[in-house]
């Protein structure tokens, strides 16, 4: 275990990897100022850039990506009061009107600087956690596994869409669509009606590109939009470090949020959009200035931004470690893993651990570079949001399909990619979960697999050991849960009005 | 009673569900029908509720405007003409690139769209010919992929 450490330290420190990871910041920093894209789509988007690198480099890019994208987004928040990314919806509460209030230089101090912290002590919870979990998932087999498949989707199905029915509709319709091609196992082509194209599967880039980026694109052209109104907003320096000096101030609202932010990160399905939100409700709770809050507190910013940046170390130690991913960014990154032949889950602990330890450090890395980057240049930065969509327009459909060509060098998955973007945007207006989709399509042949492995080894009843039947319970809970929490507080309201 | 248009697309679904489950059931082996057959029932049963829950709360509210894509007012007119447009430039970016390859429609694409938003002439042509100069240098370069050349320069 401590020489996988040593190993995955060295290789974040490889030069080539640092300017990956650099690389990987800087991107993530802009994407997340641009309102219109976050995390998912930026980590779809980059997806066919990173097929033909060496894994430890396109993952390390991807991650950081995706670890600094909030960073970026609550600057947006803060000086334009529009979230950059939609976990930042918590930072504006009394982000903005510090800005309106001319402290705008200090609320991005603040969020930038516990974003940092927050986001590099998390590093050190995951680093901690893998010797307890490790022992526990080189346990499972193939029943445990599917069975962890299965609940994945389900918490993803149930956060990520408006109802669970249709979350979980679209993480089986995922399921059944990665089931297109050649079967392995029984020689059998199905589904592709005779169409070589179909007999490989469908192309897992062109399905994320069309279902996130273009998707997205369609979205915005239909509802309007076309940019972010541009404000003049001063920002000095000294306004700035003020804000970093108020997180050492409030360094216990900082650790606290920090951990909020990691322990609802490691819970499968659950992303940074909840954890800010927890963390906003836990620093109001504990504040002595709880009135002031939503006026422009610095406290407001604090606990929401550290908690969203520790997320993602927890959401990434439960992708790499079970397989199933932490929030809905991890979906795509999930199907990142896969294009670069790294499948994670109990073989990637056992087999590639230095490339877990490596991706964890990567997060601090990434976090420390964003935090410089966002502290010397975040006026500068603002700018970035201006950006008219004709241009987004043109740039995002440009990559897509040069994207969905590269990986099968196929002209038809031009088409696969506009199909799914049509498909997402349905999706996305009629409130089904693309994530829970995204999901079943990548996890869907490693569930058939294991599957069809239990059948085979233990029967009908292969799901009867304590760790299926422990992971059917929490499956049943989750689902109960809506009906459940509607049943009581119907209950609650009749007492109510009865009193 | 007026449908809402994503009680369509369910219909759609359970049309798209019977079908699949009528395919699955063509194939010889069973470890090969089995997961698709399975996946196939429960959308369908999954898909049927959520059409009923829909059904019976549009008789009880006429609300659930977030949930539908409104047709027939004049902004849903708007929005459908935004989307056919866009549906269209994305289609002849695609036949663009079938017939003259990736580098001279993304050139053309970008350049055209950029210039009938408004934009001038310089403009227009330095975004062009810088994006189309930057998708050369990473993907033919960098990663060393090449990008198709159009039925007309010899794909």
């Amino acid at each position: 275990m401590v020489e996988a450490l040593l190993q995955g330290t060295a290789t974040v420190f490889h030069p080539t990897i640092l300017i990956g990871i650099f690389i990987g910041t800087v991107f993530g920093i802009v994407i997340g100022i641009i309102p219109a894209i976050g995390a998912m789509v930026a980590c779809s988007l980059f997806l066919p850039f990173v097929y033909r690198m060496p894994p430890d480099l396109a993952l390390s890019f991807l991650v950081a990506i995706t670890s600094v994208t909030v960073t970026g987004g609550s600057i947006t928040s803060i000086l334009l009061g529009i979230p950059g990314t939609v976990p930042n919806a918590a930072t504006i509460i009394d982000g903005f009107p510090m800005a309106q209030k001319g402290e705008g230089g200090r609320a991005i101090g603040a969020a930038v600087a516990s974003s940092m912290f927050g986001g590099i002590i998390s590093v050190f919870f995951a680093l901690g956690m893998i010797p307890v979990i490790r022992p526990i998932v080189l346990t499972f087999r193939a029943p445990e596994m599917s069975m962890v498949i299965l609940m994945g989707l389900s918490f993803l199905a149930i956060i990520a869409a408006g109802s669970p029915i249709k979350g979980m509709i679209s993480g089986l319709w995922g399921l059944l669509l990665a089931l297109i091609g050649f079967q392995g196992l029984t020689g059998a082509y199905r589904f592709t009606f005779g169409s070589m194209f179909l007999s490989d599967g469908i192309d897992l880039i062109a399905v994320a590109l069309g279902l996130f980026a273009l998707a997205e694109m369609f979205d915005m052209i239909v509802s309007g939009k076309t940019t972010i109104a541009k404000r003049e907003t001063k920002v000095r320096m000294r306004h700035v470090l003020q804000g970093v000096k108020d997180v050492y101030v409030h360094k216990w609202l900082w650790l606290r949020s920090s951990l909020i932010g990691y322990i609802i990160g490691v819970i499968p399905g659950i992303g940074g959009d909840v954890a800010m939100f927890i963390a906003y409700g836990h620093a109001k709770h504990t504040s002595k200035n709880s009135d002031k809050f939503g006026a422009g507190c610095v406290e407001g910013v604090i606990g929401p931004e550290s908690a969203d940046n520790a997320c993602v170390a927890g959401d990434l130690l439960t992708t790499m470690v079970f397989g199933i991913p932490g929030g809905p960014v991890m979906a795509i990154l999930l199907g990142g893993f896969l294009l670069v032949g790294v499948i994670p889950g109990p073989v990637m602990v056992k087999e590639n651990l230095p490339l877990v330890f490596t991706l964890l450090i990567g997060i601090a890395v990434a976090n420390a570079i964003a935090g410089i980057i966002c502290i010397l240049v975040a006026p500068q930065l603002i700018r970035v949001a201006s950006i008219h969509i004709d241009y987004l327009f043109v740039v995002v459909p440009v990559v897509v399909f040069v994207g969905a060509f590269v990986t099968e060098s196929d002209v038809l998955n031009l088409i696969v990619a506009i199909l799914f973007g049509l498909l997402g945007f349905l999706m996305k207006k009629f409130d089904y979960s693309r994530a829970a989709f995204v999901l079943g399509f990548v996890l869907g042949e490693l569930f058939e697999f294991y599957l069809s492995r239990s059948l085979k080894i233990f029967g009908l009843t292969f799901f009867l050991s304590p760790a299926c039947l422990t992971m059917i319970v929490i499956i049943i809970g989750v689902f109960s849960y809506p009906w459940f929490k509607k049943i009581v507080s119907r209950k609650f309201l009749k007492g109510s009005k009865k009193v | 009673m007026k449908i809402r248009s994503s009680s369509i697309f369910l219909i759609f679904v359970l049309l798209l569900m019977l079908f699949t489950a009528g395919v699955s059931l063509s194939f010889h082996y069973f470890e090969a029908l089995l997961a698709p057959l399975l996946l196939s029932i429960a959308i369908f049963i999954l898909a049927a509720i959520e059409l009923r829950k829909e059904l019976v709360s549009e008789d009880k509210t006429t609300q659930g405007v977030a949930n539908t894509i409104p047709m027939g007012r004049v902004q849903d007119r708007t929005a459908l003409r935004r989307f056919g447009m866009a549906l269209g430039w994305m289609g002849g970016l695609i036949l663009g690139i079938y017939i003259l390859g990736f580098f001279l429609s993304i050139l053309l694409f970008a350049f055209t769209y950029v210039k009938l938003r408004g934009r001038d002439w310089l403009r227009a042509t330095i975004f062009a010919v810088s994006l189309t100069l930057i998708l050369y240098l990473i993907f033919e370069m960098g990663l060393r992929s090449q990008l198709f050349r159009g039925l007309l320069f010899g794909a």
